[in-house]
C-alpha cells in the first residue's frame, strides 16, 4: 500500500515503510503561524492514522524562513503529541541557522537533534521506535 | 561567470595573444582578433556579473548595517529581505531577523512581567499602607505609619469604608502616632474620611494626636470638632469600649449602635 502523503502550503509530509515520520519542506518556503498549524495538524493526522506517535525526520534543507511564533509552536506541546522525538535535516548556511536557532532558543518538550546526514539522523532516529 | 580562471590569468591571456598577433603572419592574425574578441566578451559579461553582485552585495550590507542600527536604539521592528540563495549575505539577513525576533519578543515579556511585579508590589504597598484591625465585631482600628500625601489620603479613605462596610463596623479608630508629619492635607483627609464614615452609619476617632500635631493643626486652624480625639491609641481604645460596655449594661445586654455611643464621647481627652 502506498503511503498516504498530506501536501500542505509549505511541505510535505507522509510515514515511509520503516515507520519514520517524514516532513520535508518545499524549496524557499517562508513558514507562518498558519503554515505550522497546518504542518502540525498533517502530522498528528498521520500518526493517527498509524495508530502511534512515531520518530519523526523533517528536512529542513529547502527552507527560507520562520516566524518565531512558528518556532514557538514547534516547541510547544502540539508538536510532541505527534512525534516521539525529532531529527532536524540540515544543509544550506540558512537552513542550519533556522535549526540550530529553534534548538537553542526554543525551549522544545521534543527530543530534538540536527544533522547533516540523513542516514545517521534516520539512525538515530531508529533508537526511538517501540 | 567563468570558475576555471581567475580575471589576471585570462588578462594574461590575452596579453600574450596580443603579443602573438603582433608578430604573427596575416593568417594567423585574423584567427588571433577573433579569439581575443571572444575572451574580451566573455570577461566583459563577467565583471558586469560581477559588479552586479557587489552591487547587490552593498545593498545587502547598507540594509543589515541599517537594522543593524534600529535595534541599537530599540527598533526591532526592521527585517531584511534575504534572497533565495544561500549566500553569506543571505544567512546573516535570516539570522538577524530571527535576532531581532528574538530580542523583541524577551523584551516585550520582561516588560509586562516589570509591571506585574509593579502592580502586585502597589497592591501589598496598599494593603501595607492601610491596614484594617477590627478589634471587636463593631470596632475597626487602622494604624497609620509614615507620609500620607494625596494619592495615600485617597487610598486610607476608601480602605477605611471598604472595611467599615464589609464588616458593619460601628467605629473607626483612625491612629496617626506614626504618621511623620500631619499637615493641611492629611487633616483634610481625616475630615472627608470622617465624613465618608458617617454616611456609612459610622464614627471615626482619631488618636495618637501627639503635642506637636496639635499644634500644628491649631496653627493650620483646622476643624476637627467632628472628630472624636484621643492622644494614644490605648486611651482612644479604652474610651470606645467602655462607653459600649456602661451603655450595653445600663440597656441590660441589649446591642446598641456604639456610634450612638460615640457621639456621647468628649471630643478630645
Amino acid at each position: 500500500m502506498d503511503a498516504q502523503v498530506i501536501h500542505t502550503r509549505t511541505a510535505s509530509h507522509w510515514i515511509d515503510a520503516s515507520g519514520v515520520g517524514r516532513s520535508v519542506y518545499k524549496q524557499g518556503a517562508e513558514e507562518s503561524f498558519a503554515d505550522a498549524i497546518e504542518n502540525i495538524d498533517a502530522r498528528i493526522t498521520l500518526s493517527k492514522a498509524f495508530g502511534k506517535a512515531v520518530p519523526l525526520l523533517v528536512d529542513l534543507r529547502p527552507i527560507k524562513s520562520q516566524t518565531r511564533d512558528v518556532r514557538s509552536y514547534y516547541g510547544g506541546p502540539e508538536a510532541a503529541t505527534a512525534s516521539v522525538a525529532c531529527a532536524l535535516l540540515v544543509e544550506s548556511r540558512i537552513s542550519t541557522l533556522i535549526g540550530n536557532f529553534f534548538l537553542q532558543v526554543q525551549q522544545t518538550r521534543l527530543t530534538t537533534r540536527i544533522f547533516s546526514s540523513e542516514t545517521e539522523a534516520i539512525a538515530w532516529l531508529k533508537g526511538f521506535q517501540k | 561567470m567563468n570558475g576555471e580562471l581567475s580575471f589576471s590569468a585570462r588578462l594574461q591571456m590575452i596579453r600574450t595573444m596580443i603579443v602573438e598577433l603582433t608578430q604573427g603572419d596575416t593568417g594567423q592574425r585574423d584567427d588571433l582578433h577573433q579569439q581575443i574578441d571572444a575572451k574580451i566578451s566573455v570577461l566583459a559579461d563577467d565583471l558586469a556579473q560581477r559588479d552586479a553582485l557587489t552591487a547587490e552585495a552593498d545593498r545587502q550590507g547598507n540594509e543589515l548595517i541599517q537594522m543593524m542600527l534600529a535595534m541599537a536604539v530599540g527598533d526591532y521592528s526592521v527585517r531584511v529581505a534575504v534572497g533565495d540563495d544561500d549566500t553569506l549575505l543571505n544567512a546573516l539577513g535570516t539570522g538577524l531577523n530571527m535576532l531581532s525576533e528574538e530580542v523583541a519578543a524577551y523584551r516585550d515579556t520582561r516588560e509586562r512581567l516589570q509591571q506585574e511585579i509593579i502592580q502586585m508590589q502597589a497592591a501589598t504597598l496598599r494593603e501595607v499602607s492601610t491596614p484594617i484591625i477590627p478589634i471587636t465585631d463593631e470596632v475597626l482600628v487602622m494604624p497609620l505609619i509614615g507620609t500620607i500625601d494625596a494619592q495615600r489620603a485617597q487610598q486610607v479613605i476608601e480602605a477605611l469604608l471598604e472595611g467599615i462596610a464589609a464588616r458593619q463596623a460601628d467605629v473607626a479608630i483612625l491612629d496617626i502616632t506614626g504618621v511623620a508629619v500631619v499637615d493641611t492635607l492629611v487633616a483634610n483627609g481625616l475630615i472627608r474620611a470622617a465624613k465618608a464614615a458617617q454616611l456609612l452609619g459610622a464614627r471615626v476617632v482619631l488618636t495618637g494626636m501627639r503635642p506637636e500635631v496639635a499644634q500644628t493643626l491649631v496653627g493650620l486652624d483646622v476643624d476637627l470638632s467632628s472628630i472624636a480625639t484621643y492622644g494614644s491609641l490605648q486611651a482612644g481604645i479604652g474610651a470606645v469600649l467602655q462607653q459600649f460596655t456602661n451603655d450595653t449594661r445600663h440597656t441590660n445586654g441589649t446591642r446598641l449602635s456604639l456610634a450612638h455611643y460615640i457621639e456621647q464621647l468628649p471630643r478630645s481627652a
